[in-house]
C-alpha cells in the first residue's frame, strides 16, 4: 500500500527538525512567530475563538430561545434584509409577499423562530463536531498508529490491514449505516438496557451523540496511518535509540520522546480535516439524519432553508455564511499551521 | 518521465469524461411535465400487478386501461375498457369489453408504435382472457403483489387463492367469450365498480410476461394497449420516462385519442421543478408549498398557478394502550388543542384545508362538514384545557407526570408541523411532548410503540369505504392499526354503510362512524386535507384532476 | 509487477469479504424492512414477499447465498431464463458446449424496493453516468486547483498566494446545497445560458461538474503548492537555475513534473469519492447516477442495493489505488512496487 502511507511524501514532517533548530529560538517559538506573520491564519484563529465564545455564551448573546416560535411571524424579515436580497419584495408592494417584522435581526423561519438566535445556538453543533472528530481521530488513531509503528511485525500488519479495510468503506455511507444502526436500533428498546440509555442520551443531546459516534468511528484511519509513518521514521532517530539503550521503557519512549516530535504534523492534518467533519454534519442534515428538531444546527438550517431559497434566501444564506466563515477559518488556520510547522520552510521568509 | 505520457493520460481521462449522448430532436406536440408526487425518484414499476404508489399508477393508467375509469374532474364512474351490467342479486358483474383494441409496442428502429403479432402471425388484440389473466396474476401469491389484499375481498374465491389456500380455478372470474367477462363478488355493494378502476384488474399480456419474466416492462419488451405507449425510460433517480401517442388506440368518449404526440415525465425535486418552470424548460410542474407566498404574489406565476383538492388526509394517531391516551377524554383534549386554522394558514400556508373529519370531502359517499355540521372534531382551546383538567383532576395527576413522545418520519414538513403542534400542546395543555424521528422504514416498523405518531391516508379508489375500512380502523385490520384502537359500533356502522344501497344512506352512516373515530373516541386527530398545487404554462390546455392521476389524452399544447 | 498486481487482487477479495460481512450485519440489525409501506402490508403479503426474496431464511444462509450468487459462476443451457433473481452481470456465450449454452457470473440480486430492477441493471445504467460526472468533476478540480497551487507556491506568502488559496478554499467552504440552486438560478433562469437540470449533453454536465469539482480544488491546490515548494528547494532545481535556464522553464519543465506526482496519488481515492459521493449534486441537478442509491438504499432498507453499492465502492477504491500505484511507478522510476 504505497500511496498514502509514505511519510516522506507528506509535507510537513517535523521529525528531522531537532538538529536544524536555529540557535536561541525554540522550535515552537519559531513556529509561532511564523504563524503570527501569516495574517490570514491569524484572522482564521480569531474567527474560531469568537465562534467558540459565541457557542459558550449562546444563552447570553441570543436575543431569543432557539425553539421560541411565533406562527404569525413565520417567514418574516426585517426591511434591511429585503434590501440586501431584492428578490424579497415586502408585502404591500406589487408582487410583494414578505411579512416585515423588524424585531428579527436576520428574519424568521417558517415557524417564526429567530434566525439569528438559531444561528448562534447552531454554532454549538458545528463546533462540537469540529472538535469531536479530531478527538476521536487522535484518541483512536494515535493509539493504533503508535502501536503499529512501534511494535511493527504482526501487530503492524494486523492493525494496518484493518485500517485498509475500514478505508474501503465509503466514509459517508459508513456514517449513514452506523447512524442508522445506532439511532434506530435504540428507537424503542427495552427500558433500562444499554441501548435505551444511549437512545435517551442521544435524544437529550438533541441527536448529537450518534452524529459524533458516526463521525468519530470513521475519522481515525487517516490519523493512524499518519502516526504510524511518523513513528516509523522517529524510531530510527538517534535520540530514540539512545533512550532505549539507557533502558527507557516502551511507554516512556512513546509518550515522552516520540509523541512530542510527531505532534506538529498531526495537528496540521486534523485542522485541515475539521472542515470535512463540519460538512458531514451539513450533509447528514440534508438527508434527514442530522440533529433532532428543534435543536438548531447550521446544516439543518441550510437544508431547510434551501427548500425555499428563492422566496426567502435569508433563511438558507445566513446560516450558510456562518458555516462558510468557520470552514474558511479552519482551512486558513490549517494552512498557516502547516507552513509554520514545516521545517523546510524555516528561515526562508 | 516524459511530458507526453502525462498529457496522454490526461487526454484519456478527458475522453472518458466527454462520452455524452446527443439530445433527441424536438417534436411537434411534446410536453415536458412532472407527475404527481413523482419528485426526483425513479418510478418504482409500471407492472399493473405490483404497483402500489401514485407515480407508478399514473404511468400504468395511461398505457393500460382498466375496465372502469373514474372521471378525473368529478370522480364519477365511467366506462373504461368495458361497459357492465349487474345481476339482480347485485353479485355478478358482466363486462362487455371493447373489441379490436390492439396490443402495441413502440419500435425504436422505425420510431413508431406498432401492433404486436402472435406466434401464429395473427395481430394481437385485448380480450377477456387477458383481463382474467391480469386479475389472477395480481392475486397469485407468487406475484406477491402489495395490493392483492385490496382486491381479494371483492371476488369470490380470491382471498383463499391469494393466501395460498385455494385454487386459481375457484376464483370467480369467468371468460364467457373473447369480449365478455363475468366476476362474482361476495356481497352486493355500490363500491364494487370502483374496484374495477384499479390497476390490479387491468389486462396483462400473458405471452410477453411468460417470455421476459419481470423484465417484461422494459420498453423493448412491453406490450400495452392504452392511449399512450412507452417510448423511453431513463431509469434511476433524476431520470425520465417518455410516453408516445398510441395511434392505434380506437378512442372513446371517456378516453379520446391523444392530441399530444409525446409526454415526457422528468423526475425532479420540487424546488428544481419550479426553477425549470421559471426557466421555461418545463411545461407543467408541481409547486412547492414553501414557495406558495411568492408564487401567489407574482403576476406571471400566479397566472399559471392552480390549486385544487388533494388526495390525502394528514392526521395524528394516539396510542390507546398508553397513558393518558387510554382515556378518550385525553385524546379529545389533545385533538381539540391542535389549532388547525393556525397550522394551515400560518405554518403551512399553501391552501391546505383544516380537517374535522377523517374522510376527504371529495370522495364518493363521504360525509362533509357542510352536509353534517354537527359531527367531527374542531379546534377548541378552552374546551381542550377544561377536558384535560377534568382528566387530570380525576386521575390525580399533573401534566408534568407525563413523558410523551410524538413520532414522525424524517421530512422537513413533518418536522415543522410536529414542532408547531408541540408548542400548541405546551401552551394549551401544559404538556411538554418530546419529538422523535426516524427514517421511513424504522418509522413504519416502530410507530406503534409511541404515544402519538403522524400519518396520512391517501385513497386508492375514490370511495369513502377506502378511508373507513382499508385505512385500518375496522377491527378486521386491527393488526395493521398502530393506534391499537377498535370499536364495535364503528365496525357495525362501516359494515352497514358498505351494504347500503344509496350514496345518501351510506354518507349518513359514515358520518356517524367518522364521529366515533375522530370525536367521541378520538382515536386519531385529523389535521388537514392535502391540496394539489401546480403550475401550467399558458400554452397548455388541460384538465385538472383531483383523483391521483392526470389523463394526458385530454391535454393539448399550442405554442 | 505482475506479482504485485495479483497480490493486490487477492487482497481485494479479502477486503470485499470483510466489508460485505460488516455491512450485512449492521444492516440487518436495524429495524424496518424493504417491504414496509405506509398503508401497512398484511401479513400474508409480507410472508410471500419475504419468501420470494429468501429473507425468511436464517441470516447466515442469506449471506452465504448472496456471496455465492456473486462468486460462483454458472454454465447454463437453453432452459435458463433471465429473471429478477437470475440476472448475471457477465454473460458469455459458449457455442461449443451446445446451443444457447452460456457462462454466467456475478448475480448481485434484485432490488428489493424497486420490484422490477436488479442491482446489475443499476450498475450498467446508472454507474456510467456517475463515472462521466466524476471524471468531469475531477478535471474541473485539476483545472482550478493545480494552477492556483502553482501561483500560490511561486508567489509564496504574498497576496497572490493568499488570493489563490482563498479562491480554492471558497470552493470547499460553500455547501453544494447552496451553490447548486444559486448556479441554477443565475445560469438557468436569469441568463438562460445552461439547462437547469438533467443529463445527456455536455451543457448539462457543466454546472454539476463545476459544483462538485470546485469543492475538491482546495485539496489539489494545497497539494500542488506544498509539493512544488518542496521540489523548488531540491538540488537539481538549483542546478537547473545555475545552468542559466529561464525561470519559466525551470518551473514548468523541471519542477512541475515532479511536483505533480503527489497530486497523481490522490486522484485515485478522489475519483472514487467523486463517483460515489455525489448525492447532493445528483439530487439538485437531476443526474440519473449512482450517488443517490448510496443514501436511499439505506433508508429504504434495500439490502441488496446497499450491499451492491458498498462493494462497488470498495472495488473502485482498490482498483483506483492500484491504477495510481502503477502509474506512479511509471512516472517516477525511483519507486519500486513491492
Amino acid at each position: 500500500m504505497a500511496t498514502l502511507s509514505q511519510p516522506s511524501k507528506l509535507p510537513g514532517s517535523g521529525v528531522t527538525s531537532l538538529s536544524e533548530r536555529p540557535k536561541g529560538e525554540s522550535l515552537w517559538a519559531n513556529s509561532l512567530r511564523r504563524l503570527v506573520r501569516n495574517r490570514l491564519a491569524v484572522i482564521g484563529f480569531v474567527i474560531i475563538i469568537l465562534m467558540i465564545l459565541v457557542a459558550i455564551f449562546a444563552d447570553q448573546i441570543a436575543p431569543r430561545g432557539f425553539a421560541e416560535a411565533n406562527f404569525k411571524s413565520g417567514d418574516s424579515a426585517p426591511t434591511w434584509v429585503t434590501r440586501v436580497f431584492p428578490s424579497m419584495i415586502p408585502e404591500g408592494q406589487e408582487g410583494g409577499y414578505v411579512i416585515i417584522d423588524e424585531s428579527y435581526t436576520l428574519g424568521a423561519d417558517a415557524l417564526g423562530r429567530d434566525l439569528l438566535s438559531r444561528i448562534i445556538y447552531g454554532s454549538r453543533v458545528s463546533l462540537t463536531v469540529a472538535f469531536i472528530g479530531p478527538l476521536f481521530a487522535i484518541a483512536i488513531g494515535l493509539f493504533v498508529g503508535m502501536a503499529a509503528g512501534y511494535f511493527g511485525g504482526v501487530v503492524d500488519n494486523v492493525l494496518m490491514r484493518a485500517v485498509d479495510i475500514m478505508y474501503a468503506f465509503p466514509t459517508l455511507l459508513f456514517i449513514i449505516l452506523l447512524m442508522t444502526f445506532f439511532r434506530f436500533s435504540t428507537v424503542a428498546p427495552e427500558p433500562g438496557s444499554l441501548a435505551a440509555t444511549l437512545g435517551q442520551f442521544d435524544k437529550n443531546s438533541g441527536g448529537m451523540l450518534f452524529i459524533f459516534v458516526g463521525i468519530g468511528l470513521t475519522s481515525w484511519m487517516q490519523m493512524a496511518r499518519l502516526v504510524r509513518g511518523q513513528v516509523l521514521a522517529a524510531r530510527e532517530q538517534e535520540y530514540i535509540l539512545a533512550s532505549r539503550s539507557i533502558g527507557s521503557k516502551t511507554p516512556r519512549i512513546l509518550w515522552g520522546h516520540i509523541l512530542p516530535n510527531i505532534l506538529g504534523p498531526l495537528i496540521v492534518a486534523e485542522t485541515l480535516t475539521i472542515p470535512t467533519y463540519i460538512s458531514y454534519e451539513a450533509f447528514l442534515s440534508f438527508i434527514g439524519l442530522g440533529v433532532q428538531q428543534p435543536t438548531p444546527s447550521w446544516g439543518s438550517m441550510i437544508s431547510e432553508g434551501a427548500n425555499a431559497i428563492r422566496s426567502y434566501p435569508n433563511q438558507a444564506l445566513f446560516p450558510a455564511l456562518a458555516l462558510f466563515l468557520v470552514m474558511f477559518a479552519f482551512n486558513f488556520l490549517g494552512d498557516g499551521l502547516r507552513d509554520a510547522l514545516d521545517p523546510r520552510m524555516r528561515g526562508k521568509d | 518521465m516524459s511530458r507526453n505520457r502525462l498529457v496522454g493520460l490526461l487526454l484519456v481521462i478527458a475522453l472518458l469524461a466527454s462520452l455524452s449522448v446527443g439530445l433527441v430532436g424536438a417534436q411537434d406536440k411534446k410536453i415536458l411535465v412532472t407527475g404527481r408526487q413523482m419528485g426526483s425518484s425513479d418510478i418504482p414499476t409500471i407492472d399493473p400487478a405490483i404497483a402500489e404508489d401514485v407515480p407508478s399508477v399514473q404511468i400504468i393508467d395511461e398505457i393500460f386501461v382498466a375496465l372502469a375509469r373514474p372521471n378525473e374532474e368529478t370522480a364519477a364512474l365511467g366506462s373504461g375498457m368495458a361497459t357492465w351490467t349487474v345481476s339482480e342479486d347485485g353479485l355478478t358483474y358482466t363486462f362487455d369489453i371493447m373489441e379490436n383494441v390492439p396490443w402495441v409496442r413502440y419500435n425504436a428502429e422505425i420510431d413508431a408504435v406498432e401492433q404486436l403479432v402472435g406466434a401464429d402471425g395473427t395481430p394481437l388484440v385485448v380480450t377477456a382472457q387477458d383481463f382474467a389473466y391480469g386479475i389472477l396474476r395480481s392475486l397469485n401469491p407468487e406475484t406477491a403483489a402489495p395490493y392483492q389484499y385490496v382486491l381479494s375481498p371483492w371476488i369470490v374465491g380470491a382471498p383463499e387463492y391469494s393466501n395460498g389456500e385455494g385454487a386459481a380455478e375457484d376464483v370467480q372470474v369467468a371468460v364467457v367469450d373473447s369480449n365478455t367477462l363475468t366476476i362474482t363478488t361476495p356481497a352486493p355493494s355500490a363500491v364494487v365498480p370502483f374496484i374495477f378502476t384499479m390497476w390490479v384488474t387491468m389486462a396483462q399480456p400473458q405471452s410477453i410476461i411468460e417470455e421476459y419474466a419481470e423484465f417484461w416492462i422494459d420498453p423493448e419488451n412491453i406490450a400495452t394497449y392504452g392511449p399512450f405507449a412507452l417510448k423511453e425510460w431513463v431509469r434511476g433517480d433524476g431520470g425520465s420516462l417518455t410516453l408516445i401517442k398510441n395511434p392505434l388506440w380506437p378512442g372513446t368518449e371517456n378516453i379520446p385519442v391523444p392530441a399530444l404526440d409525446e409526454v415526457v415525465f422528468r423526475f425532479l425535486d420540487e424546488e428544481v421543478q419550479l426553477t425549470e418552470f421559471e426557466a421555461g424548460t418545463l411545461d407543467v410542474a408541481e409547486a412547492p408549498d414553501t414557495e406558495y407566498a411568492r408564487i401567489s404574489a407574482d403576476a406571471n406565476l400566479s397566472a399559471s398557478y392552480f390549486t385544487g383538492p388533494g388526495t390525502c388526509t394528514y392526521y395524528y394517531g394516539f396510542n390507546v394502550e398508553r397513558e393518558p391516551f387510554n382515556d378518550a377524554r385525553a385524546r379529545q383534549a389533545f385533538s381539540m388543542a391542535i389549532d388547525r386554522e393556525t397550522l394551515t394558514t400560518d405554518v403551512l400556508g399553501a391552501g391546505q384545508i383544516p380537517a374535522g373529519l377523517f374522510a376527504l370531502p371529495t370522495l364518493n359517499a363521504a360525509p362533509t362538514s357542510e352536509t353534517f355540521p354537527d359531527i367531527g372534531i374542531g379546534t377548541d382551546l378552552e374546551g381542550a384545557a377544561a377536558l384535560w383538567g377534568e382528566y387530570l383532576a380525576e386521575t390525580g395527576k399533573t401534566a408534568a407526570d407525563f413523558n410523551l413522545t410524538l413520532f414522525h418520519n424524517e421530512s422537513g414538513l413533518h418536522a415543522t408541523i410536529a414542532q408547531a403542534v408541540q408548542q400548541m400542546w405546551a401552551e394549551t395543555l401544559g404538556v411538554n411532548v418530546q419529538i422523535a424521528t426516524a427514517d421511513f422504514a424504522t418509522y413504519l416498523d416502530t410507530r406503534g410503540n409511541y404515544d402519538v405518531y403522524r400519518a396520512a391516508w391517501c385513497y386508492d379508489y375514490p370511495d369513502a369505504h377506502n378511508f373507513y375500512y382499508d385505512a385500518g380502523w375496522h377491527s378486521d385490520l386491527l393488526s395493521e392499526n398502530d393506534t391499537h384502537w377498535s370499536n364495535a359500533d364503528y365496525d357495525a356502522l362501516v359494515d352497514q354503510a358498505f351494504a347500503a344501497p344509496t350514496v345518501e344512506e351510506r354518507a349518513a352512516l359514515y358520518a356517524q362512524a367518522d364521529d366515533i373515530l375522530v370525536n367521541t373516541e378520538a382515536a386519531i386527530a385529523p389535521m388537514y386535507y392535502y391540496v394539489t398545487n401546480d403550475l401550467t404554462a399558458p400554452y397548455v390546455t388541460r384538465t385538472h384532476s383531483f383523483i391521483t392521476r392526470e389523463y394526458y389524452e385530454k391535454w393539448d399544447i399550442n405554442r | 509487477m505482475v506479482r504485485f498486481i495479483v497480490r493486490r487482487f487477492l487482497w481485494m477479495f479479502l477486503v470485499l469479504f470483510v466489508v460485505s460481512a460488516i455491512t450485512f450485519v449492521l444492516l440487518r440489525a436495524v429495524p424496518g424492512g424493504p417491504f414496509n409501506s405506509e398503508r401497512g402490508v398484511p401479513a400474508p403479503v409480507q410472508r410471500s414477499l419475504t419468501a420470494k426474496f429468501g429473507l425468511d431464511q436464517p441470516l447466515i444462509n442469506q449471506y452465504l447465498k448472496y456471496v455465492g450468487d456473486i462468486l460462483v459462476p454458472r454454465i447454463t443451457d437453453s432452459t435458463f431464463k433471465r429473471t429478477l433473481t437470475e440476472d448475471y452481470l457477465i454473460n458469455i456465450d459458449l457455442p461449443f458446449l451446445g446451443e444457447e449454452a452460456a457462462f454466467r457470473w456475478m448475480n448481485f440480486g434484485p432490488s428489493l424496493r424497486v420490484r422490477s430492477r436488479t442491482v446489475n441493471q443499476l450498475f450498467l445504467e446508472n454507474l456510467p453516468v456517475s463515472i462521466q460526472l466524476g471524471s468531469a468533476a475531477l478535471i474541473v478540480s485539476l483545472a482550478i486547483g493545480v494552477p492556483l497551487g502553482i501561483v500560490a507556491a511561486l508567489k509564496r506568502n504574498t497576496r497572490y498566494d493568499y488570493a489563490s488559496m482563498g479562491v480554492a478554499i471558497i470552493g470547499v467552504s460553500i455547501p453544494i446545497i447552496i451553490m447548486a440552486p444559486l448556479l441554477q438560478y443565475f445560469f438557468g433562469v436569469q441568463w438562460g445560458t445552461l439547462p437547469v437540470s438533467g443529463w445527456g449533453t455536455l451543457a448539462h454536465m457543466i454546472m454539476p461538474a463545476f459544483a462538485l469539482g470546485f469543492a475538491q480544488s482546495a485539496i489539489m491546490a494545497r497539494l500542488t503548492r506544498a509539493s512544488l515548494l518542496q521540489v523548488l528547494g531540491e538540488d537539481y532545481i538549483r542546478t537547473a537555475r545555475a545552468k542559466g535556464l529561464s525561470e519559466q522553464k525551470v518551473v514548468l519543465v523541471h519542477a512541475l513534473k515532479n511536483a505533480l506526482i503527489p497530486v497523481v496519488t490522490i486522484i485515485g481515492p478522489l475519483f472514487a469519492a467523486l463517483v460515489t459521493g455525489t448525492f447532493v449534486t445528483e439530487t439538485f441537478f437531476s443526474v440519473p447516477g449512482m450517488g443517490r442509491y448510496f443514501v436511499t438504499s439505506v433508508t429504504n432498507r434495500d439490502f441488496t442495493v446497499v450491499m451492491g453499492t458498498i462493494l462497488l465502492y470498495a472495488v473502485f477504491l482498490v482498483l483506483a489505488n492500484l491504477f495510481v500505484d502503477v502509474v506512479y511507478a511509471w512516472l517516477d522510476p525511483r519507486i519500486r512496487l513491492s
